[in-house]
């Protein structure tokens, strides 16, 4: 379990990371919300009263991003808590919108974006649930497909101890018609989720890695079984899945090991259960490097065969992800040939030469995807803008 | 000018010896006095008095250490001198004297500057001053660069007196400091050896630090593998082929993948048998699946022979090679 509840406190066992600081800003002070995190988790933090002094401390440190993983900003969104996925040019991108519930994350992966994302990166949760809601109800009232998550800002399931908010997402999403709601992780703090009634509208996702990589990467997660064993549970009570093997990392040897996750996964997965599939090679702004270099010193992880693509971020020279995607597609196509498959930020020449055709011969990735949901998440096509005329057995699918 | 120190200044005639040369605490230029002052001294005396406070066991030096140090090295032992009284003048003034008179004659060095820097922080109460008072002095610090001059004097000292000398850029400076004390001695001795560019040096330097984490070894055992020595000690290579062949040895140690791609790309760009005037380009990182032909003409007649030539070249198997873009095993 990556989160244990104490009586009135929260003790990251994974990753020995604790907050000691929590800061509540006024204007949620008075919320439920509020109140019932602070109640659990108060005992044995510092409430701090000046938020700039506590940034400019963190800013300040030798270490910020991990300084900022030690601090909680408990507050409201005051912008859109729904947002396009910003994607990047020259690379095809999937259409995915953002759910913004809070930032940063209390695992410490060494290659996360959000590190140089926010400045200075702090844990932050907002607490103005009606204003989300409200901003949802307007999305579910429009005839489009949408599909959203959680999980590009913070990870979807950190906080659910002490502060329920997938739990009550996925009874927001649930029997809607057109949206659905991606919780990704990689934790295994499902326990709350088990019961509810979601009807499908959540896809339960795991970012999955070598155990090399989890081992030597991705400090403070769960292990690569206990992902693969909270997918089954989830699986058990119905969910639809999705699995994203995003960073993947190039080392000697890296291309058995990922085949070798795609037949570890489907011996406890239905592939039928499976919506997606991505795939995405290590990429970063080169500001990244310095921060990991910081931290990290001897991560071999940012010395790999980087060039500088033409949206300016280091990613491994092509040939070399298209060996690294063809190991994967290849163990995944043996067992689960039906499976949807994507990849995320890469052209047509990777999807052509490592899937056998590009986005575009089936109305492009955001129809792929979308006819995906359709199928696996139990919507009726014809109550989607995108598909008037589908039934489910006539919607775009991809060649195996 | 600070204030008072023309009416403090009495001139007088000293013996070098009763000057505290340790006390350095005015002291921004490292070097010592070059064969030409010393000659001039020789000569002609000293011509500008150095200027010394008097202290409580004889005097201490605010401008003039080379000058001194020459008298003490031709034994002179009366030497003209502008003396402050003890205590007169604030720390601060004579250390902005100190970094005038340098700034005046020549200028420091990027190392001299840090150190000047470096001094005037210890004696700021507040930091945010300093871009003026470096400005009273003949220097223009800005806060960022305050910062690099810092960081530049934390870095080891081989490190530091590579930028006092030249032999690397402050860029450069701040990556070898990233490296281990012995790495950082290899690398020294390699620059130090073959005098790279500065560019040249940022990516040998980038090269080998990543070299020595994925290898898990030394940079000296790094460069052990390659191998580095027998280049170095090649006596058909001048200075510059060494460092073309040693950019290139590591280049294709770091990047055996993308290297390996670039040569199979050159022999079957070699195999086309492209004639004058037309010349085959691959993408950037071979990262676009976009290739580039450039074609000169002086005629149509011309254009249109290399048209036709174009439409032969387009089936010709190693063109379809270098399309099909696959990546070998190393
Ligand atoms: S789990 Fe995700 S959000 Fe958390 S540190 Fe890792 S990459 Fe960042």
């Amino acid at each position: 379990m990556f989160c244990q509840i104490t009586r009135h406190s929260v003790t990251y066992l994974s990753g020995k990371l604790k907050i000691r600081k929590l800061y509540i800003d006024p204007q949620v002070a008075d919320y439920p919300e509020t109140d019932e995190i602070s109640t659990r988790m108060n005992a044995g933090l510092t409430v701090v009263a000046d938020p700039d002094e506590t940034l400019r401390d963190i800013r300040n440190s030798k270490n910020p991003e991990t300084e900022g993983k030690h601090c909680l900003f408990i507050t409201c969104n005051k912008g859109p808590f729904i947002r396009k996925c910003p994607g990047t040019s020259h690379y095809t991108c999937c259409d995915y919108h953002i759910l913004h519930v809070g930032a940063y994350c209390t695992m410490d992966c060494s290659y996360c974006i959000l590190q140089a994302y926010f400045h200075p990166p702090v844990l932050t949760l907002f607490v103005n649930f009606r204003e989300m809601t409200d901003q949802l109800e307007t999305l579910f009232s429009s005839g489009r497909l949408y599909r959203t998550g959680t999980g590009e800002f913070t990870d979807s399931l950190i906080w659910e101890p002490v502060y329920p908010l997938a739990s009550r997402l996925v009874t927001l999403f649930s029997g809607r018609n057109n949206a659905v709601l991606e919780l990704k992780t990689k934790t295994v703090a499902t326990q709350g989720l088990l019961g509810l009634d979601h009807r499908r509208n959540t896809i339960m996702s795991w970012s999955l890695n070598t155990e090399k990589a989890i081992r030597e990467q991705e400090r403070g997660t769960a292990s690569l079984d206990d992902r693969i064993s909270a997918a089954a549970g989830c699986q058990s009570r119905g969910y639809p899945l999705g699995f994203h093997f995003d960073p993947m990392i190039w080392y000697p040897g890296c291309e058995s090991d990922y085949a070798r996750i795609a037949r570890k996964l489907f011996r406890r997965i239905d592939p039928g259960s499976v919506v997606w599939i991505s795939m995405g090679s290590f990429r970063f702004m080169p500001r990244l490097q310095e921060i990991i270099e910081r931290r990290h010193p001897r991560s071999e992880i940012v010395h790999g065969e980087f060039i500088r693509g033409p949206d300016g971020k280091m990613r491994y020279f092509k040939p070399l992800r298209i060996r690294l995607y063809r190991a994967l597609v290849e163990a995944i196509r043996k067992l689960a040939p039906d499976v949807t498959l994507y990849f995320c930020m890469e052209d047509d020449e990777v999807w052509r030469k490592v899937l056998g055709y590009t986005p575009g011969q089936y109305g492009g990735l955001p129809s792929i995807l979308n006819a995906s949901t359709v199928r696996h998440c139990g919507l009726d096509p014809k109550r989607i803008s995108e598909f008037p005329r589908n039934t489910v057995d006539t919607l775009p699918v991809p060649p195996v | 000018m600070p204030n008072g120190l023309k009416a403090d200044a009495r001139e007088i005639r000293l013996d070098p010896a009763d000057v505290d040369a340790l006390d350095q605490r005015c002291r921004v230029s490292l070097s010592g006095p070059g064969p030409e002052l010393i000659e001039s001294i020789r000569g002609l005396g000293v011509i500008t008095p150095p200027l010394l406070e008097r202290t409580p066991a004889g005097f201490r030096i605010v401008c003039g250490f080379k000058r001194i140090q020459s008298c003490m090295q031709l034994n002179i032992n009366r030497v003209p001198a502008r003396v402050l009284a003890h205590g007169r003048v604030p720390e601060l003034d004579l250390l902005r004297f100190a970094i005038a008179d340098n700034a005046l004659k020549g200028g420091l060095n990027l190392m001299e500057e840090a150190i000047a820097t470096g001094k005037l922080m210890d004696l700021l109460d507040d930091e945010k001053d300093l871009p003026d008072v470096a400005a009273a002095a003949g220097l223009c610090i800005t806060a960022d660069l305050a910062r690099k001059y810092l960081r530049l004097q934390s870095l080891p000292e081989t490190i530091q007196r590579m930028v006092y000398h030249d032999t690397t850029s402050m860029k450069a400076a701040f990556e070898l400091g990233k490296l281990d004390k012995q790495d950082i001695d290899t690398i020294a001795n390699l620059i130090e050896t073959l005098r790279p560019t500065a560019s040249q040096q940022l990516e040998i330097i980038s090269h080998l630090k990543a070299l020595s984490v994925l290898r898990q070894s030394s940079v000296s055992e790094v460069l052990l593998h390659l191998p580095a020595t027998s280049i170095l000690e090649d006596e058909r290579l001048d200075r510059k082929a060494k460092i073309q062949h040693l950019r290139r040895k590591i280049r294709n140690a770091r990047y055996p993948h993308l290297t390996r791609f670039e040569t199979v790309f050159l022999e079957n760009r070699e195999k086309l048998g492209l004639p004058p005037g037309l010349f085959l380009m691959p993408p950037p990182g071979f990262e676009s699946p976009v290739y580039t032909f450039t074609l000169s003409f002086e005629s149509s007649g011309e254009l249109a022979q290399k048209a036709d030539y174009l439409r032969v070249l387009s089936n010709h198997p190693a063109l379809r090679d270098i399309l099909e873009r696959e990546v070998e095993d190393t």
